[in-house]
C-alpha cells in the first residue's frame, strides 16, 4: 500500500485550505474529542434493557399515558403506561409512530427565516436570538401602527397555551381563534353547556359506552376515528351485548357492526331526531320521573315537536318508517342505560349544528340517561393547580369599538371566530389584522376555503409559527420556530376527569434534538424581549411541579408511583347528588337564552339545501392511522395508509362508467378542482354523496412526501355557512362533480328530492 | 502518509455556511476539484456563491424543504432503508468513533452527519489508524454515502453543492482505490 499516493494536493489547494480554515470554518477536526467514558453504543438492541420514562402521547389530542423506552440515548419503543386505567399497555398505530416523528429527518431543526416569497418555502437558518428578536420587533411594530387587535393567534394542542398568554398580554382580543373549536367541536360544546350545564363533549367525552345497553351514533365513525380508550369502551359495550344504532349515509366501520343502520340523506339528521323525540313523548317512552325532577321546558318541547311524525321524517330523510321506529324503540328499551353519543366534530351544515347536538342532549335527558351507567356521566373534578405564567391583570383585552366577538352571540365565551379573523385580514374590516402567530395548526387544510386564507396571509405584515414539521404553515411563515416534540418536553399536568380519573404528566424522554425548544422556553424568552412580566419558573419542570403541588404531588413523587396516580371517580349521580350546572339547576329541554338572542329555544327543522343538479355532496371522515393532516408524512403511517379513496355509490359509478380503482378528480360548485384520487366503487354509500378521509392530498405542489397521493377535502370547501350561534363554519355544504380525464361528468340523481328540501344554487353564496 | 486536510475541509463544507467570506472555501473546493481531475464543470456564476444563496440552498438540501429534505445527510436514513434518524446507521457510526477513542463534541447535529463522518476519516488518516479506516469506509461509509451523493445529485443542487458532492464522492473513492482499502 502506498498511502502517499492519495490525492496529490496541489500547492494551490494546500494554500487555500490553510486560508479557509483561518476564516472561521466550522466543522472539521473540532467535531470530535477524546472519549471520556467507554462508548456504550451498539451493545444492546431493540428495547431490551431500556430505560423507561412515563409520559403522555400527543400523536393525537386524546393524550394516552405512555411509557417510552430509551436504549443508549435512543428512543426504541413506545407502549401504553400499564398503570393507566384507560389504555393500559396499548397505544394505537400513531402512538407507536411517535418514534418516527421524533426521528423524522424532515422535522424543523433550527429557527429559520423566510428568504423567498411567502408560500415558496425558501429558508435560511438563524439563531434563536435573531428569531425571537424579529418576532418581538414585529409584534411591537404592528401593535404600534394598527393597535393591539391587529395581532392574532391561531392555536391548537397542548403546546399552544404558553404563547397564548403572550398574545393575551398584548391586549388583542384575537388571542385564541382555535380552528379545533370554530371548525370542529364548537356547536356541540355550546349545545351541551346550555342544555346540561357542562360540556359533555370536547377534548374529552363523558359518555359511558362500556356500560350501555344501547348506543346511538349519528355520523360518528368510531374505529375509523381512533382514540384508544374510546374504541375500547365502544368494543366493551358491544361485547357486553349493547345494541347499536348508526345513522350515517355511509356504511362506516361502526355501521358495519350496527344492529340497525339508517343510511340517512345527508343534511336531514335534525328531522329524524325531532321525529324520534316526538315519538318518544307521544308513546310515553320517556323517563317521567327524571323529566319531572331534573328537566324544565318539557311542555314546550312536547308542543313544538308534535308536528314531526316518523312518516314525515321518513320522506325527508329517505329512510323507511319501520327502521326508524325499530331503532328508537330499541334505544328506549335500553333506557336509562342508553348512550346517545354526543359526537365531537359538529361543524357540518352551519345552521342546525347547535340544534343537532341540542337534540342529542334532549334525547339523553328524556331517557334519563344522564349521570347513569351507560349514559352521559359527570366529570370528576380532579384537583390540580391551574398555573398562569402571566398575571391576569396583565392580560386585559384593550378597549375596542367594533369587536369580532360581537358578530355572533356565543363566540365571545370561546374566542374570535377563525373565519371572521381571516375576513378581517382580507378586508381590513372591522379593523385590520396584520400579524399572525400560528401554533400547531395546518392553516391551509384545517380552515375551509384555503384560497381565502392564502389571500389573507399575503395581506399580513408578519406571520410566524411554532411548529414541529415543515408543513404548509411553515411554508407561509416569515419566521419558523422549531418546537420540541412531545417526547422532548414537559407540558401541563394531565388530569383525566373521566370514569376512572387519574393524574399524569408529560415529561421529556430525551433532551430536544437539534435546536428545538419547549413551548415554555419559547414563550418565556419571547416574553423577556417584549418586556412582558411573568414566566417566573426557573425551568419547565418547576412550572409543572407548581401545578402538581395542589394535588400534593411533584414530578418525582409521581414518577415513584409509575408516572400516574389514579383517583376515585364520581361519574354517576342521582337524588340530591345530581346537581345540574345550568343557571336554573335543571336540564333545559328548551334553552330560553337562545330565544333571547332570536335563536330557537328548541331546534326547528330547517332543511339544508341539497346539491345543485348534476352535483353530489362531499362528506368526509378520518383514517384510523392518521391525525388530521399531521401524520401523512410520517414514514410508518404513510406506509400503512398512503392515500385516501373516493367512495362512490356503485349505481352512480355504473351510470358514469367509472370502475373501481380508476383515478378521477373532483370539481366543486365554484370550479375548484382536486388532485387525482382513486375511486372505491361501493354500495356502502348513498348515491347522493361521495366520501373521502380528511387530511390527504395537499394541493400545494411543494408539500410532503405524500404529495399527489389522494385528494384534500379542504381544498374543495369554498362554500361555508356560518353557524348563527358562534360563527363556526360549515364543511358539508360543498358539492362536487367528477372529472374523468378532461370530461366533467354530471352526477345522475338516483334518489328523488322531496319538495321540502330546496336545492342549492350552483354558485352557492356564503350564508 | 495521506493528507487528512481535504477531509477536514469537506467536513466543514458540509456544515451550514456561515463564512464571513465565502470565497476561500469556494476556491479550495474548485482547487480540489481540479486536483481530482474533475472536468466538465458547469460555469459558476457570481450569485451562486452569494452567502445568502448558499445558506438557502444548504437548508433546502440538508435541513428542511417543503417537499421533504431531498438529500438528508445522515447515515441512519440510508442504512437498512430506515428513512429516519438515529437508527442502525447512527449506532454504527458511534461505535466506530468509540473504537477510535473518540466521542463527538457537543453540537446540535446528529453525529452520523456526513460532516462528522468525513472529519472522522480525516482523524483516522491523521493518526494512522488505517485498519479502522478500512473498516469504517468499507463497512459503513460505503453502505450509505453513494445513495446520499446520488440523492444530492438528483436534487438539482446549486453549483457549490453539486461540486461538493462530486468532490466528496471522488475523495472517498480515491481513498478506496488508491489506498488499497477494501
Ligand atoms: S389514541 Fe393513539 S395517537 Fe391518540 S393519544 Fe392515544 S396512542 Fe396517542
Amino acid at each position: 500500500m502506498n498511502r502517499r499516493r492519495f490525492i496529490k494536493m496541489s500547492t494551490a489547494t494546500a494554500l487555500t485550505i490553510a486560508a479557509s480554515t483561518m476564516d472561521g470554518l466550522p466543522g472539521g477536526a473540532g467535531l470530535f474529542r477524546k472519549a471520556r467514558a467507554e462508548t456504550a453504543v451498539g451493545k444492546a438492541t431493540g428495547s431490551m434493557g431500556a430505560k423507561e420514562t412515563t409520559s403522555v402521547c400527543e400523536m393525537c389530542f386524546w393524550r394516552c399515558p405512555i411509557v417510552a423506552k430509551v436504549t443508549d440515548g435512543r428512543l426504541t419503543k413506545i407502549e401504553g403506561n400499564p398503570k393507566s386505567p384507560v389504555n393500559g399497555t396499548r397505544v394505537c398505530a400513531r402512538g407507536n409512530s411517535g418514534v418516527q416523528l421524533l426521528y423524522d429527518p424532515d422535522r424543523i431543526k433550527y429557527p429559520m427565516k423566510r428568504v423567498g416569497a411567502r408560500g415558496e418555502g425558501k429558508w435560511a437558518k438563524i439563531s434563536w436570538d435573531e428569531a425571537l428578536g424579529e418576532i418581538a420587533h414585529n409584534m411591537e411594530t404592528v401593535k404600534k401602527k394598527y393597535g393591539p387587535h391587529a395581532l392574532a393567534y391561531f392555536d391548537h394542542g397542548a403546546s399552544a397555551e404558553n404563547l397564548r398568554e403572550i398574545f393575551m398580554a398584548t391586549g388583542t382580543e384575537n388571542y385564541t381563534s382555535e380552528p379545533a373549536f370554530f371548525q370542529c367541536v364548537g356547536p356541540a360544546a355550546l349545545a351541551y353547556l346550555e342544555t346540561l350545564g357542562y360540556i359533555a363533549t370536547g377534548t374529552r367525552q363523558y359518555n359511558d359506552m362500556a356500560h350501555a345497553k344501547a348506543i346511538l351514533l349519528v355520523g360518528s365513525h368510531i374505529g375509523e376515528n381512533v382514540h384508544v380508550s374510546h374504541v375500547r369502551e365502544f368494543i366493551e359495550g358491544l361485547s357486553q351485548g349493547a345494541k347499536l344504532v348508526v345513522v350515517d349515509p355511509r356504511l362506516s366501520m361502526a355501521a358495519g357492526k350496527a344492529t340497525i343502520h339508517l343510511p340517512i340523506r345527508p343534511g336531514t339528521d335534525n328531522a329524524l331526531l325531532l321525529a324520534w323525540i316526538n315519538y318518544v313523548i307521544q308513546n310515553n317512552l320517556y323517563n317521567k320521573a327524571f323529566v319531572a325532577n331534573t328537566c324544565e321546558g318539557f311542555d314546550r318541547l312536547k308542543e313544538e315537536v308534535k308536528g314531526y311524525s316518523l312518516e314525515w321524517a321518513a320522506k325527508i330523510c329517505d329512510l323507511k318508517p319501520d327502521g326508524m321506529k325499530a331503532a328508537i324503540e330499541l334505544l328506549a328499551k335500553a333506557s336509562p342505560n342508553v348512550n346517545i353519543h354526543p359526537g365531537r366534530h359538529a361543524t357540518w351544515y352551519g345552521k342546525g349544528d347547535v340544534g343537532r347536538h341540542q337534540l342529542y342532549a334532549i334525547l339523553s335527558a328524556l331517557f334519563g340517561a344522564v349521570g347513569v351507567p351507560g349514559g352521559l356521566y359527570f366529570p370528576t373534578s380532579v384537583k390540580v393547580g391551574h398555573v398562569e405564567c402571566v398575571e391576569q391583570k396583565s392580560k386585559q383585552v384593550a378597549p375596542i369599538e367594533k369587536s369580532l366577538k360581537d358578530i355572533y352571540p356565543y363566540s365571545a365565551m370561546f374566542g374570535t371566530p377563525t373565519a371572521d379573523v381571516i375576513k378581517a385580514m382580507v378586508t381590513g374590516k372591522p379593523y385590520p389584522i396584520k400579524l399572525l402567530g400560528v401554533n400547531g395548526v395546518n392553516i391551509m387544510q384545517t380552515i375551509p376555503d384555503p384560497y381565502e386564507t392564502m389571500k389573507a396571509i399575503k395581506n399580513l405584515d408578519f406571520i410566524f409559527c411554532e411548529e414541529i414539521m415543515a408543513g404548509e404553515t411553515a411554508i407561509w411563515s416569515d419566521i419558523i420556530l422549531p418546537e420540541a416534540v412531545y417526547l422532548e418536553r414537559y407540558d401541563g399536568v394531565y388530569a383525566y376527569e373521566g370514569l376512572t380519573p387519574y393524574i399524569t404528566v408529560r415529561q421529556p424522554v430525551l433532551p430536544p434534538m437539534y435546536e428545538a425548544k419547549s413551548p415554555y422556553w419559547i414563550a418565556a424568552n419571547l416574553a423577556k424581549r417584549l418586556k412582558v412580566e411573568g414566566f417566573p419558573y426557573k425551568d419547565d419542570k418547576a412550572y409543572v411541579d407548581d401545578q402538581l403541588a395542589a394535588a400534593d404531588l411533584s414530578i418525582d413523587k409521581l414518577n415513584r408511583e409509575g408516572g400516574l396516580v389514579t383517583l376515585k371517580g364520581n361519574p354517576y349521580r342521582e337524588g340530591k347528588d345530581l346537581k345540574i350546572g345550568t343557571d336554573s339547576g335543571k336540564i333545559k329541554l328548551a334553552v330560553e337564552a337562545f330565544a333571547d338572542e332570536d335563536l330557537d329555544a328548541i331546534p326547528k327543522f330547517e332543511p339544508t339545501p341539497a346539491p345543485p343538479k348534476g352535483y353530489t355532496r362531499l362528506i368526509y371522515g378520518r383514517s384510523p392511522v392518521h391525525t388530521f393532516t399531521r401524520t401523512m408524512n410520517n414514514l410508518w403511517l404513510n406506509h400503512e395508509v398512503p392515500e385516501n379513496f373516493l367512495w362512490l355509490n356503485d349505481t352512480v359509478a355504473g351510470k358514469l362508467g367509472i370502475k373501481n380503482d380508476e383515478t378521477v378528480r373532483l370539481e366543486n360548485q365554484d370550479g375548484k378542482r382536486s388532485t387525482p384520487i382513486k375511486v372505491l366503487v361501493t354500495p356502502g354509500i348513498r348515491p347522493d354523496a361521495v366520501y373521502m378521509a380528511h387530511g390527504f392530498g395537499s394541493q400545494s405542489p411543494l408539500l410532503t412526501r405524500a404529495y399527489g397521493k389522494g385528494a384534500a377535502d379542504g381544498f374543495l370547501m369554498t362554500n361555508t355557512i356560518a353557524d348563527p350561534f358562534m360563527g363556526a363554519t360549515s364543511k358539508r355544504t360543498n358539492f362536487v362533480k367528477i372529472v374523468k380525464g378532461d370530461t366533467v361528468l354530471d352526477i345522475p340523481e338516483i334518489v328523488p328530492l322531496p319538495e321540502e328540501i330546496p336545492r342549492a344554487g350552483r354558485q352557492v353564496q356564503a350564508g | 502518509m495521506a493528507d487528512p486536510h481535504p477531509f477536514y475541509f469537506l467536513s466543514s463544507a458540509f456544515t451550514y455556511p456561515e463564512y464571513r467570506e465565502p470565497r476561500p472555501p469556494v476556491a479550495v473546493l474548485l482547487s480540489l476539484a481540479h486536483d481530482l481531475g474533475l472536468t466538465g464543470l458547469p460555469l459558476e456564476t457570481h450569485e451562486s456563491f452569494a452567502l445568502q444563496q448558499l445558506q438557502a440552498e444548504y437548508v433546502r438540501l440538508f435541513v428542511n424543504a417543503p417537499g421533504g429534505v431531498p438529500s438528508p445527510p445522515y447515515a441512519s436514513v440510508y442504512i437498512q432503508g430506515k428513512g429516519i434518524l438515529k437508527q442502525q446507521g447512527y449506532e454504527q457510526a458511534m461505535a466506530f468513533y468509540g473504537r477510535a477513542g473518540l466521542e463527538p463534541a457537543e453540537t446540535s447535529e446528529c453525529e452520523d452527519h456526513i460532516g462528522h463522518e468525513l472529519a472522522f476519516i480525516g482523524h483516522l488518516l491523521d493518526h494512522g489508524q488505517f485498519e479502522l479506516l478500512d473498516e469504517f469506509v468499507a463497512g459503513h461509509v460505503m453502505a450509505w454515502s453513494p445513495h446520499f451523493f446520488q440523492r444530492l445529485k438528483t436534487a438539482d443542487p446549486a453549483y457549490f453543492y453539486l461540486i461538493l458532492g462530486q468532490v466528496a464522492e471522488l475523495c472517498i473513492n480515491h481513498l478506496i482505490q488508491k489506498e488499497g482499502l477494501r
